[in-house]
């Protein structure tokens, strides 16, 4: 499914990203962890196409077609989403109304045909039963406003609402009390289906209780330091990164 | 002043005299204002209320009225109508009545709805008192030359606790010609006591030759009134918009007036509001879509002559290529006008590197007790907003229209006119990258 080759990324000529390569097989959960400020947002914002990350060298190919030569909207047409780390208000732009454009540019893309406003309401009604989330939120702008929970919540109800074969969640846990991290998680779970693959990137071993991966990577310095299964996040709980960092022979941040 | 510009005014005297000569209930109120426009003369911008606004190429046309007979057929005016909401129309070619195309239909009793030109003669005294009372033309060239030139326009009058149910649509059509023309529509709105009014009026133009289009438009309410008044100006690409609006207004009266900016080479929105009453609210906004070389001057003023009145002034400027706009909002309180409650919002968002925004709030007051505030912005499109857009699925330049449109948006979110409320909406996207995309926004809610 995705496939990424020795990707270096930096921004304003400062290398963030140092050569990553990472296979995820259709079907697969990975999860990637590491310390603040090791290149985590980098990664996912780099899979969906932000323009202020330079990719120096390196590919990423999603089913084998070049993923850093698609704009981003290109992108989440072939099926790539992003749950943001931190999910941007915008003002006077309403959900549903951004929701539906969305959908549908998506849908027009996979050559499906344009849902009305009845089908699209029936969708909504559907998702957000699944995710508990109160479609009043949709009437609202953009985020504007939202907790950070139902932030986070708005996000994987857009990721079920667009219907992506690669989802790319970027501290979805963060800011989430144990309620909403079991809603979102089983809003997550609830997505798998066997072909569907999940990236999940996560400071904390917690949503891995919820969201079981089948491999884990430990990102240190803009690099994977080490890859492992589902213990690798319970030994990283137990021990802390500062093990891998003095490992992998670079204090991060340094 | 240049010898060209006294020769232009001249040359509107032999045009004045046919007019004067016609007598009747305005000719000293025409001459008096023809005097004041001649002593005045074009403003410049070495003066403090066209500092921003350049009336060079106005003053150096050899304007002239328009003739009477030019045709405009209805299909010419499709765009512009109000769909979905019976209209009182009345419609004017190049300031002239036009009654094949004006269907006034029928009003409640006791309202009038009509002519200015019906009105001199047939409601001397309401016009008499109240023409020119809201409005500062001895210190105003443009309205100064309007009402020297008042012939005609809508006149419409609504009696204590009368609530006109459908709105009043005054269409102002300029079709342009070889030489540039002028004309000076007048319009006059009172509404007496509780009594409850919506106009709309649009300045269209059929033609992209240089032409002044100078309308004026009067709101005289009475205590515990509502009129909601709306000015959509979609005028030809060499046309100068110069309007004026003026308002003064009783206890406990409630105005609202929209100005929309949307096209032509020079757009001037002069606004005085007069709260000439306690616990009223003078409601000013305004959309300026600036693109191309043009200049859009918003130039308010707010009067509170009386304690406990609210006044809002919020005005969004929208601006691409080398546009450019200035925003002028004074506000005076009077020294009685205690518990004024003066807000000033001018916000600009700015598309391109060429484009230039000035912005200027003056406040004069002379009461201890009020609360008078003001913020300018002057920004652009938040990128991550867009990129959050654009990973969604939505295409670069939509994302960015999608953006532009939500701030557009805020002035005119709380228009009750639904029909009205989506033309605008329509209009606006229509000047936006892939707007077209974005429509069919009603259908979501
Ligand atoms: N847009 C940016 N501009 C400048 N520096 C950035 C930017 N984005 C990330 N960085 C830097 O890159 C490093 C990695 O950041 P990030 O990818 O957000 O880490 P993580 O998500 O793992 O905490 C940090 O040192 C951060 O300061
Ligand atoms: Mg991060």
């Amino acid at each position: 499914m995705l496939q990424i080759t020795n990707l270096h990324a930096s921004v304003e000529g400062t290398e963030i990203l140092r050569g990553i390569d990472l296979t995820i097989p259709s079907g697969e959960v990975h999860s990637i962890m590491g310390p603040n400020g090791s290149g985590k947002s980098t990664l996912a914002r780099v899979l969906a196409g932000e323009e202020t990350y330079e990719v120096t060298e390196g590919s990423i190919t999603l089913d084998g077609e070049d993923l850093l030569d698609m704009d981003p909207d290109e992108r989440a047409c072939e099926g790539l989403f992003m749950a943001f780390q931190y999910p941007v208000e915008i003002p006077g732009v309403s959900t549903k109304y951004f929701l539906r454009a969305a959908v549908n540019a998506v849908r027009a893309h996979r050559e499906l045909s344009e849902l009305d406003a009845y089908e699209f309401l029936q969708l909504v009604k559907e998702k957000a039963q699944a995710l508990a989330l109160d479609t009043s939120l949709l009437d609202r702008s953009v985020n504007e406003g939202f907790s950070g929970g139902e932030k986070k919540r708005a996000e994987i109800f857009q990721m079920a609402m667009l219907d992506p074969k690669m989802c790319v969640l970027d501290e979805t846990d963060s800011g989430l009390d144990i309620d909403a991290l079991k809603v979102v998680s089983d809003g997550v779970n609830a997505l798998r289906d066997g072909n569907r693959s999940f990236l999940v990137i996560t400071h904390y071993q917690r949503l891995l209780n919820y969201i079981v991966p089948d491999v884990v990577h430990v990102l240190v310095n803009g690099r994977i330091a080490r890859t492992g299964g589902k213990e690798l996040a319970q030994l990283l709980e137990a021990e802390g990164y500062a093990g891998i960092e003095a490992e992998s022979g670079v204090a991060n941040g340094a | 002043m240049t010898t060209d510009t006294m020769n232009d005014q001249h040359l509107f005297e032999s045009e004045f005299t046919r007019l004067v000569d016609l007598g009747g209930p305005l000719a000293g109120l025409r001459r008096e204002a023809y005097d004041r426009f001649i002593e005045l003369g074009w403003p410049t911008m070495r003066g403090e209320a066209y500092r921003y606004t350049d009336c060079r190429p106005i003053a150096e046309a050899d304007l002239q009225l328009a003739s009477p007979d030019v045709e405009v057929a209805m299909d010419e005016l499709r765009s512009h109508l109000l769909e979905g909401v019976p209209t009182h129309r009345l419609v004017f070619v190049n300031g002239v009545y036009n009654d094949t195309l004006s269907d006034i239909g029928t009003v409640p009793g006791g309202v009038t709805v009509t002519r200015l030109a019906s009105a001199i003669e047939d409601q001397e005294d309401l016009v008499t008192r109240h023409l020119g009372t809201t409005i500062d033309w001895k210190s105003d060239a443009f309205d100064a030359l309007n009402t020297a030139f008042v012939e005609d326009g809508l006149f419409m009058h609504v009696p204590a606790g009368v609530h006109l149910e459908h709105p009043v649509h005054v269409l102002h059509v300029t079709r342009p010609g070889a030489k540039p023309i002028v004309s000076h529509p007048r319009a006059l709105i009172v509404v007496e006591d509780g009594g409850r009014a919506t106009c709309v009026e649009t300045c269209c133009g059929l033609g992209d030759e240089p032409c002044l289009v100078n309308p004026v438009t009067e709101i005289v309410a009475g205590h515990d009134v509502h009129v909601d008044h709306y000015r959509i100006v979609r005028e030809g690409a060499g046309t100068w918009h110069i309007g004026g609006l003026g308002l003064i207004q009783g206890n406990g009266t409630n105005v609202n007036s929209c100005c929309m900016a949307l096209d032509g080479a020079l757009i001037r929105n002069g606004m005085t509001a007069t709260l000439d009453g306690t616990d009223g609210m003078a409601n000013l906004r305004g959309l300026a879509l600036v693109d191309g070389t043009r200049h859009v001057d918003n130039f308010l003023r707010v009067n509170h002559m009386k304690p406990d009145c609210n006044s809002r002034e919020y005005f969004k400027h929208i601006l691409s290529d080398k546009g450019s706009t200035s925003f002028t909002g004074r506000i005076y309180v009077e020294q009685d006008a205690q518990k004024t409650d003066a807000v000033q919002t001018n916000m600009n968002l700015l598309l391109s590197e060429q484009a230039r925004v000035r912005t200027r709030p003056q406040l004069e007051i002379f009461a201890d007790d009020v609360k008078c505030t003001h913020g300018a912005t002057i920004g652009r499109l938040d990128e991550q907003a867009a990129f959050y857009l654009h990973a969604r699925g939505i295409g670069r330049e939509a994302a960015r229209s999608l953006l532009t449109f939500a701030f557009a948006n805020e002035v005119i979110e709380d228009i009750e006119l639904l029909p009205l409320r989506r033309k605008m909406e329509t209009l606006i996207l229509e000047r936006l990258p892939h707007g077209d995309l974005l429509q069919s926004m009603d259908s979501v809610d």
